[in-house]
């Protein structure tokens, strides 16, 4: 276990299938087709409610329709079905924020994580909307420790971050895409000042 | 004259060439991308590629891919940094040291807001917690991240901790010391059990950045409706060139849930009335004026009444004849609050000028005592001088039970001995020989 300190709500053993395992189909929003453990599946606490709600048999599994995610793409399914069939079985953590919880990055989920930022970001987001509380702490902890020891100017850099200067313009053009008005003023006032206008108003 | 241009310039303007410097850096595989990047950066320059573009073409080269004419805008457009939602954000800021939470929040304003949502949850975090202000450095100390230190050296600003030292190449040294100082003192929820403010800067400059600071905090913490909570406060401004009560005024009101407070200070004739008024003050149960090098915080005798509502206090005072003290004591056994106090300075008395003053018996150990109106308690006052330098301690304390039943029985005694006296002068006007 990688959460240290944390308490943990232990896996229901009584139901994981002994003789025969269920797969179930799922669908990324790019029609590609993933095939998960009910075990795996037990690490999304979206997806297990959702599974629990269906109430699907053996047969349903195969004869309905893949289930469908509409909001994640087929590579980054793949990476969160990985993490979970990797991981299944584990104690899924508690984060009630009464202990200081220790986050370690485990080799399989360092090596899964070896992805550009966009990917990271999709990940990270996608544990987040099904509820995938491990996968979302290693994560966190991975982009944290993409931070140790850099500069402002670097992480500006490094997350596309706007500065304090740029952040003003975007604020000023915002408002003034907002209130036309502002901008004739504005115009306005530089017209007057070019024509050597002592006051505005 | 036209320039030349030099082999490295020629090489930068070609992008294939860059992507090959990129590709060779994926060859160790153990090198993490950002040291890749600031390697291939320090290599062609700082604007030759950006980061986006460096980790596009990264990725590709690491996991195989050899094409180095794939068309960036035909891949699907990826995920950033600001599509995730805050809430994630919060939880990379949950995993950060102190010391990347202070850089993350000085990157960008978006970021500023998220940190300051984030609880500082370190095991032992503010039981012990240090903020050093001198002219040229700030520091922050706590058991449970260490030492973080904003240093200002030749127009650069650094911040160390152990021993790395990160060049932050800020605009303003005291943004970056107060963006410090907000991300961990001002981290919701934040309780320092013990804070010790330790102000050593000597030039005015330094009491302007100081009040230009508090002012900052101050806008800070009403804007998201807090105030610091520290239960013990030591502020020393042994050092400054402002007397400590100046300097701990803008401070003091920023607050809450302050129970003692310990002053340094070097400054003689040091006035505590703008504190008094302060509400903090008002609250607060302890206080100790700590005299540096047994020199300085005196002040004068007149400022002991803005310390008669402490439970307890410290003070060194100067000038005090015993018709002063005389009224202060008076003004102790009326305060409800007062427990105990010492009073040191140079004193032009003795034990036994107060007990005559004060129409008291001095006692053994040159202990006089005081007795309180309508209770059962009484003041304690040990003298301990010496010639004219000393303290004198002065404490509440409860009669004994014995002495207490002693006295009630005194009193039932004397008031039953008037009752008898009546008895028998009524009893004598109804003598037979009256009738």
């Amino acid at each position: 276990m990688s959460v240290e300190n944390a308490p943990v709500v232990d896996v229901d053993e009584a139901a994981i299938p002994v003789e025969k395992k269920m797969y179930y189909r799922f669908e990324s929003n790019d029609k590609k087709e993933f095939r998960v453990s009910e075990l795996a599946i037990q690490q999304s606490e979206t997806l297990n409610r959702l599974v629990e709600a269906m109430g699907y048999t053996s047969e349903d599994v195969e004869n309905k329709p893949a289930i469908a995610i509409e909001n994640i793409d087929g590579k980054t399914l793949k990476l969160v079905f990985q993490w979970c069939e990797h991981h299944k079985g584990e104690a899924i953590p508690v984060d009630d924020g009464s202990v200081p919880k220790i986050v370690e990055i485990p080799e399989f989920d360092a090596k899964l994580m070896d992805i550009d930022n966009g990917l990271l970001f999709k990940l990270i987001w996608a544990a987040d909307y099904l509820n995938i509380v491990q996968l979302l702490n290693v994560s966190c902890k991975k982009v944290a420790n993409m931070a140790q020891g850099k500069t402002p100017a670097q992480l500006r850099r490094v997350y596309l971050l706007p500065s304090d200067e740029e952040d003003e313009a975007a604020k000023r053009a915002a408002q003034e895409a907002q209130d036309p008005r502002a901008r004739e003023v504005e115009e306005e006032f530089e017209e007057r000042k070019r024509q050597g206008g002592n006051s505005f108003f | 004259m036209q320039k030349t241009q030099t082999t490295l310039d020629f090489l930068k303007a070609n992008p294939t060439y860059l992507r090959i410097c990129v590709q060779y850096e994926t060859l160790d595989k153990d090198i993490p991308i950002l040291y890749s990047y600031r390697n291939f950066c320090l290599r062609l320059g700082d604007d030759v590629m950006d980061y986006p573009e460096f980790e596009f073409w990264y990725w590709r080269f690491y996991h195989g891919e050899t094409d180095l004419e794939v068309d960036r805008s035909s891949v699907q457009p990826k995920t950033t940094f600001s599509d995730l939602p805050v809430k994630i954000i919060g939880k990379f800021v949950d995993e950060m040291d102190p010391v990347d939470r202070i850089l993350f929040r000085q990157a960008s304003p978006q970021l500023q807001s998220i940190v300051d949502g984030q609880r500082l949850e370190l095991p032992g975090f503010g039981e012990q917690t240090f903020f050093t202000w001198d002219a040229s450095s700030a520091t922050i100390r706590d058991e449970s991240f260490g030492t973080i230190q904003f240093n200002k050296s030749e127009n650069r600003f650094y911040i160390n901790q152990w021993r790395d030292t990160i060049d932050v190449k800020a605009s303003e040294y005291l943004d970056t010391v107060l963006n410090g100082f907000l991300t961990i003192f001002g981290a919701p929820g934040a309780k320092f059990d013990e804070l010790h403010v330790e102000y050593d800067a000597d030039s005015s400059k330094s009491c302007e950045n100081w009040k230009i600071m508090m002012e900052n905090l101050k806008k800070f913490l009403e804007s998201s409706n807090r105030k610091l909570q520290i239960q013990k406060l030591v502020f020393n401004a042994s050092d400054a060139p402002k007397p400590a009560p100046t300097l701990l005024l803008p401070l003091l009101p920023l607050i809450k849930g302050l129970e003692n407070l310990h002053i340094l200070s070097r400054h003689r004739e040091v006035s505590y009335s703008k504190l008094a008024k302060l509400e903090e003050w008002k609250q607060a149960k302890t206080i100790k004026l700590i005299s540096v090098d047994g020199l300085g915080a005196y002040c004068s005798h007149k400022e002991i009444k803005y310390f008669s509502h402490f439970e307890q206090f410290d003070v060194t005072v100067d000038g005090l004849s015993v018709g002063n003290f005389v009224e202060h004591v008076k003004k102790l056994t009326e305060s409800k609050t007062f427990k105990k106090c010492t009073i040191s300075g140079a004193f032009t008395f003795t034990a036994l000028d107060y007990a005559t003053a004060s129409n008291k018996v001095l006692q053994e150990n040159k202990t006089v005592r005081e007795p309180i109106e309508n209770s059962e308690e009484y003041l304690e006052l040990k003298f301990f001088i010496d010639y004219s330098d000393g303290s004198v301690v002065i404490e509440r304390k409860k009669e004994k039970m014995s002495v207490v039943k002693k006295k009630k029985m005194k009193k039932r005694s004397v008031s039953a001995a008037g009752e008898n006296k009546k008895r028998s002068v009524s009893a004598a006007g109804k003598a037979p020989w009256r009738n």
